[in-house]
This record gives structure tokens, C-alpha cells and sequence, in this order.
């Protein structure tokens, strides 16, 4: 196996190039991540693949206009993810899981195990999340895999909209700290 | 004009605001350096929440999927189901 994988800079310029193999390479380095984040917005493995099929037909068709102030290729596909199935989620008005409910309860199968123990990232990640006071974990969660907006969380958690702000902005602000602290 | 957004900036990285607000910041931040950098800032906090979900392996068939989409131009066909339709 070589040492010397393309970094994934290296694989937008070639998806711009229109390279199916840097494609498969996006796919087999962060399908699994995307479509991981999809099933935790949506909880349905179906709608998720259908979010990273359009997520990477997005990527295919912008990589030659991404620019890196939009984020790193990673960072950029992900959310690109997330955008959409938060759309998706937002006009199935019928559907709204609770998230930290279904978080909790989602299937752990065996490759998630593993997976987890592999992934020294998300391990530490999830770690600061559960750091964080339960008031901003819930809002930060609600917000971005619930898809929630500050107003609906302001409803829904029944305080002042300027007191979701205050979570997500303290919340956002200790997550940097404790993640600056891990690098 | 200077009318920062920063109230709104965690709102609009976490994309916890609506259209008409996202639309808003989006163009406060088009033309403001300052928050700009602070919204980078932001973001990058945020792109770290895909890390915390437990990984879940999709079906292999989604890569073939994936893949043949891209080689037969935009839209490859999805397989006909219940629901909505593509997003894009």
C-alpha cells in the first residue's frame, strides 16, 4: 500500500478534471462519514443515500468553482451534506426526530464499535459534546442534526431567543477551546 | 453600512437560521471582512459535529451509485421509491 495517498486538494482538482478515479478516492475516504452524518439527521438509511449521491454529484459538478475560503474539501463536502438533509428534513414537516433521544438510541452495530475505536476524531469529539452543559449540548444538537432554527429551538426548549444564542454562542465558543486543546 | 451579524453568526454556522436570515448574514458576509473571518472561525468548530456521530457503513451499492451518476452527466436515476425526489 502506498504511503503517498493524494491529498484531498490533490482529488478536487482532479474531480474539476473530471476524474472518476479522484471521485471514487472522495467516495472511499468520506463516503462512509457522509453518509453516516445523513442517517444521523434524517434516521433512514434510504433518504441518507440519496443525500451523499446528490452531495457527491454537487462535489463532481463544483469542484472546479470550489475555493478554499469555503472550507477544506472535507469541510466543504460535509456540508454540503448537511445542508441538504437538513432541506430535506425541514420540509418533511411530519418528520422530526428527537434527536438527542435518537442519538441515544440509534443502532450501536459492530462497525460502529470499531469504527469508533479506530477514530481517534470522532471519539474526541463526541467527548467534548459531552462536556458541554446540557442546555448548549442540546441546542447545539437540535440545531445542527435536528435542523432546527434558533426560533423553533427558542419554542420548543420555552426560553427567550437571546437565551439560545447565548448556548449556542457559549456552547460553540467552549467546543473550540476544549478542540484546540486535543491538536 | 455596517450593521454586524455577529449576533447571528452561531445561528447561521450551526445553519440554525431560516432563508430570509441565512440570506441576510450571507450577504452582511460578502462584504465584511470581520465577520467573515469570524464565521470561518465558526465554521470550523461546526465541521468538527460530523465527528461525533456513530459511523454507519452504507450499502456498497451507493458507491456504484455514486460513480455511475457521475458518469452519465448530472443525474443518474435513483431507484424508484416512495417520497421526495433530488434535492438539487
Amino acid at each position: 500500500m502506498s504511503d503517498q495517498l493524494p491529498s484531498d486538494d490533490a482529488l478536487l482538482t482532479s474531480l474539476a478534471a473530471r476524474d472518476l478515479g479522484a471521485l471514487a478516492s472522495l467516495y472511499d475516504r468520506y463516503g462512509r462519514l457522509a453518509y453516516s452524518l445523513a442517517y444521523r439527521i434524517l434516521g433512514e438509511s434510504e433518504a441518507a443515500e440519496d443525500v451523499v449521491q446528490d452531495a457527491f454529484m454537487s462535489a463532481w459538478r463544483g469542484a472546479a468553482s470550489y475555493r478554499r475560503e469555503r472550507g477544506n474539501p472535507r469541510a466543504w463536502l460535509l456540508s454540503i451534506v448537511h445542508h441538504r438533509a437538513v432541506d430535506i428534513l425541514r420540509r418533511k414537516t411530519t418528520f422530526r426526530p428527537a434527536p438527542l433521544e435518537a442519538a441515544e438510541s440509534l443502532p450501536g452495530d459492530e462497525d460502529t464499535a470499531l469504527s469508533a475505536e479506530k477514530n481517534v476524531e470522532n471519539r474526541t469529539v463526541r467527548e467534548v459534546l459531552e462536556t458541554l452543559p446540557q442546555a448548549q449540548r442540546r441546542t447545539i444538537e437540535l440545531a445542527y442534526f435536528g435542523g432546527y432554527t434558533h426560533v423553533e429551538l427558542s419554542a420548543l426548549m420555552g426560553v427567550p431567543l437571546g437565551t439560545v444564542k447565548g448556548r449556542m454562542r457559549i456552547g460553540l465558543q467552549k467546543m473550540r477551546r476544549a478542540l484546540e486543546g486535543t491538536r | 453600512m455596517n450593521d454586524h451579524v455577529l449576533d447571528d453568526l452561531d445561528a447561521y454556522a450551526l445553519g440554525a437560521l431560516d432563508d430570509a436570515d441565512a440570506g441576510r448574514v450571507a450577504s452582511h458576509l460578502a462584504v465584511c471582512g470581520s465577520c467573515r473571518a469570524d464565521a470561518a472561525s465558526l465554521a470550523e468548530v461546526v465541521g468538527a459535529l460530523p465527528d461525533s456521530v456513530p459511523l454507519r457503513e452504507p450499502r456498497p451499492a451507493l458507491r456504484e451509485r455514486v460513480l455511475a451518476a457521475a458518469r452519465n452527466g448530472a443525474g443518474a436515476p435513483k431507484p424508484a421509491r416512495r417520497g421526495w425526489s433530488s434535492c438539487g
